[in-house]
Order: structure tokens, then sequence, then C-alpha cells
């Protein structure tokens, strides 16, 4: 479902001392199936941004689109069930006794057959890759990992159309960062739906995302695919971002060697590996 | 969802800068006076004071309106109450069974101006103190107590804790809140039963976090050695100066002219 934002502002408190200007004039679109990303440092509005994408927090002006359709107060609520979000530290709002329960209160007040709820449970649960074992336990018998994973499959269950995550993978080990961002990355290519990740690193943008939108102080700074936006590294790093760590040395081996025509487009250990190994079978001098 | 706790308006008058001990004494004594003092010349002094306090703090008074706000149910209740039952002997109303006298009148309007006196003087206090200067107040004036194993320091600890968490507590609220309407819990809906169970999934998160926070602010506290009150020095070390010796002697005058209009007017 493509989601579209047309000069969005927001600011906090207004009208008080504490008045803090938030987001201003922020103009974008996400087709229909798209992997976005936003990034940004700390505090640019981020997550005030993606709480606009489900109406929990009002434009101050600006109009939000989602499919089409203009967000206002009276289909707010509706809206809600087309786009899920996910807060960072999910795993924090889980309350219920299993994690059946847990899962399950996202569509109870659809009101299904009890059949028809276990279904949809058991399909959200797997896939976000934990299998149905889990369902009859109690959340707080599970790792940080699956409870997280159990927190965004009580999102899924509702079947949204665009999923937002913010820092999914934030506070998890290796392992678990991977399973997070590559079950979002299946999800996306399986269902077709439209996915936003908020991140803080590069490489996953960089791996994952066919769009970036770099955000600055409350305003959009670039957006574009990852190869277009990471070519910016001066800017980037301006801004308390950086690009890839491959990105980086690759652009240093460029700024010594220019000689080397080496390509500097390139985020993945992968495809580092074909570039290099292609400079060394054209055997060429430095 | 904003909730505003802690009034502590910043400002450098002799009010913020006086002693928290000296607060308290004067806050207390001024409270007492107040209670004692019955006729209106008493009231007038009083009110002259506490306006002095007010003028003198640098204290708005839209600020001051809305520390009556919350009371005033309990004014009503109060006048409606004194004006229908006080039997006096001026009768100025008889209506069906209901008499109303002078005496009542005065009396109620005598309640009314005891309450704002009081919520305003004390609100005083509490405007022109830091809650970390107020524990250390509370924690100093205890001490004595320490003698019969009062655990003033325990409980001034456990009130600047208590104090330092609300907002901590009242972001959480919101987060989790947000992220629950995220997962479709309707806040807004107007059964009661159910809107008193939309809450369940708010408390719950709640309640674990607060134990969690607990324990690493413990945990915290061990890290650093912390044994309790015990020969334990401060950062900010009370000091009685000047200014608390002119408030007190304003407080001493303030009793004295009240006590002497109850009784000479």
């Amino acid at each position: 479902m493509p989601l579209k934002i047309e000069n969005l502002s927001h600011t906090y408190m207004k009208g008080t001392p504490f008045e803090k200007k938030a987001l201003a004039n922020i103009n974008f679109e996400i087709n229909d199936g798209e992997f976005a990303a936003i990034i940004g440092h700390t505090g640019c509005g981020k997550s005030t941004l993606i709480q606009h994408f489900n109406g929990l927090l009002k434009p101050e002006t600006g109009n939000i689109y989602i499919d089409g359709k203009l967000m206002n107060d009276s289909n707010c609520k509706e809206m809600r069930k087309q786009v899920g979000l996910v807060f960072q530290y999910p795993e924090y709002q889980l309350f219920e006794s299993t994690v059946y329960k847990d899962v399950a209160f996202g569509i109870k007040k659809e009101k299904l057959s009890a059949d028809e709820e276990y279904k949809r449970v058991a399909d959200a649960i797997k896939k976000t890759g934990l299998s149905e074992d889990v369902l009859e336990k109690s959340v707080y018998d599970l790792s940080g990992g699956q409870k997280r994973r159990v927190a965004i499959a009580g999102i899924i269950v509702m079947n949204p159309k665009i999923l937002v995550l913010d820092e999914p993978a934030a506070g998890l080990d290796p392992a678990g960062r991977d399973e997070i961002l590559s079950f979002a990355k299946k999800l996306r290519d399986e269902t077709g739906i439209t996915v936003i990740l908020v991140s803080h690193s590069m490489e996953d943008v960089a791996k994952l995302a066919d769009k970036v939108i770099v955000m600055n102080g409350g305003n959009i700074e670039m957006i574009g695919t990852p190869k277009e936006v990471f070519r910016n590294g001066k800017r980037l790093n301006e801004i308390g971002l950086s690009v890839p760590q491959l990105s980086a040395v690759f652009h240093k081996i460029d700024e010594i060697l220019p000689n080397l025509h080496i390509n500097t487009d390139l985020f993945t250990v992968e495809e580092a590996t074909d570039e290099i190994l292609r400079l060394l079978s054209k055997g060429g001098t430095v | 969802m904003k909730i505003t706790i802690g009034q502590y308006v910043p400002g450098n008058s002799i009010l913020h800068r006086a002693d928290p001990r000296t607060k308290f004494v004067l806050t207390f004594a001024y409270m007492i006076a107040v209670m004692i003092a019955d006729n209106f010349a008493a009231y007038a002094v009083a009110t002259v004071f506490v306006g002095a306090a007010y003028l003198c703090a640098k204290i708005n008074i839209a600020k001051i309106l809305r520390s009556l706000k919350p009371l005033i149910i309990m004014m009503l209740i109060t006048v409606t109450l004194n004006i229908l039952f006080y039997k006096g002997e001026t009768v100025l109303v008889d209506f069906w069974k209901i008499t109303i006298y002078k005496e009542g009148i005065l009396f109620a309007v005598r309640m009314l101006l005891r309450i704002v006196l009081l919520v305003l003087g004390s609100s005083v206090l509490m405007y022109t103190t830091t809650s970390v200067m107020l524990t250390d107040g509370i924690e100093s004036l205890l001490a004595p107590l320490k003698k019969i194993h009062f655990p003033a320091h325990e409980i001034a600890m456990m009130m600047s804790i208590a104090l330092r968490f609300i907002p901590t507590f009242v972001d959480e609220t919101d987060r989790i809140m947000k992220a629950q309407m995220a997962r479709g819990t309707d806040f807004d809906d107007k059964n009661f039963i159910k809107k008193i169970k939309s809450y369940i999934p708010i408390l719950i998160p709640l309640f674990i976090s607060a134990w969690r926070k607990a324990e690493d602010l413990a945990t915290a506290m061990n890290a650093r050695c912390y044994r309790g009150g015990e020969g334990r020095t401060k950062f900010k070390v009370l000091k009685f100066s000047m200014i608390d010796l002119l408030l007190l002697l304003f407080t001493i005058i303030l009793f004295a002219a009240i006590v002497l209009l109850n009784n000479f007017v």
C-alpha cells in the first residue's frame, strides 16, 4: 500500500516555554511494496514522523495519504489497522499470560471463530520465524529476541498493509539482528507489503532498502536509493551519520589510487569480494 | 497526554534562596496562625502576608488561581453545608424547612477564606522549593528523631526517589499507551467496564518495568557503596543565613499579630 506525506510539520508542546519544532515541512512518497529506510541522528524526528503514519500523532499542518486516501480524525482508527507500527523495544508492551493470548490481543475485536483466530495467530508467529510450540508458553520464559518477535507477531496478526519497524534490531545479539532483519525482508518479498525500517545501522540499510530517507533536525536531507545516498559520504558525516564501512574503505582506496578505477558503489561483503576479484583478475598495475 | 507534577517555579527571590527548613517552619506556623484566626481582621493580616510572599517570589496570578481549581468542589460543599446547617440568631431566610442565618453566612465565608489561605500559603513552599531541597529539609528537620530510631534518612531518600521517577513513569506510560493503541486498544470506549479493562495492557507492562527499574537502581546504589544515612555527606549543605533569620522574624510578627487581633478586635 503506498504512503504519501505532504507538507507535514509537527511542534511539541506548542505555546509553552518548552515548545520544540520536531518536524518541518516533510514531503515524500513510499510506493506499494517498497522497502524504505529512514535514517538520521538521535532526536532528528524519526520517531515523531513514524507516529504520524498511523495517526498516533496528529499533524500540525500537512496531509497523510494512505492508499491515496487522506487521513483525518474520523478514519484514523480505520487507517491504524492498515499501518502496523512496531515501536522500539516492543517486548516491553507484552502483558498477557501466554504468547498466544498476547499475539491474539490485536484481533480480539474482530470476533473471529476460535479456529480462525488460531490460524491467524499461528500464521503470524510462523512468519516471524518462531515455531507454533511457543504459543502456550509464558511470555516471560522466552529470550529477548524471541520476546521481540512475539511482539512483532502481535502487530503482523492484524494483517497490516504497511509495516513500520522502529529500530527492530536494537539491543539484540548479531544472530538475533540478522534474523529480525531477514524476516522483514522475507515478509516483504513474500506478501508484498510495504516495509518502513527506522535504523541506525548503515550496513543494514544499504543491504535491505530500496529507498533511503535521510533526516536531519526535523527536515528531510536526502531521498534516494542506497547507492545515491551513500555517494554523499561527506554530507552524511556532517550530520552525524556515516556510510557503510566497506563503502568508506573503497572510497579511500579510490582516493589514494584513482588509476585503479575501483567501483565504490558497493555495500555488502559479497559485492566487495567480487570487485576485488575482478580487479585481481584484470591484473592491473598499481 | 502530558502530566505536570512538581510545581517548582525557577527563580532567585529571597524565598527561593531561603533554607528549606526555614520555609517548612514558616509554612507550618502560618498554617497554625490561619487555623486559630477567627475574625476578619486576622484573616486580612494573613492575606497580606501571603500576598507579600507571592509578590516576593514573582509567581504570576494565573498559577495561583490554577492551584485553587481542584478545590472548587470542596469549597462549594463547605460553604453550602455551613450556610444550610449553621444555627445562629439573626434569621435571613425562612423557607419551607430551610433556615438561613446571618451568622451562618459569615461563618461560611470565614471557612472559605481559611481554605483558600491554607492552600495558597502551602503552595508558596512548593513553588519556591525544588523537590531535592524539600526532602533535604525534611530529613534535616526529622534528624532529632533518629535518636528514637526513626528512619529519617530512609524516608527522605524514598521520597526523593519517588519524586525523581515520576517523570520517567509518565514517559513510560505514554510509550506503552501508544504501543497498545497501535495494536488496536481503544481508550475512548464509552462503556465503563470496558474502559477499565482497556487499561490492563498498560498497567501490567508498567508494573513490570517499575520492578525492573527498582532492581536496577538498587544495584546501582550498591555499586556506589550506598549504605544508608550514617556519616553521609551532602553535595548541597543547608545553611542558615540572614534571610532565614529575617523570615523567622516575620513569622513571629505574623503570629503575634493574629493572636492580638483574635483577642482585642
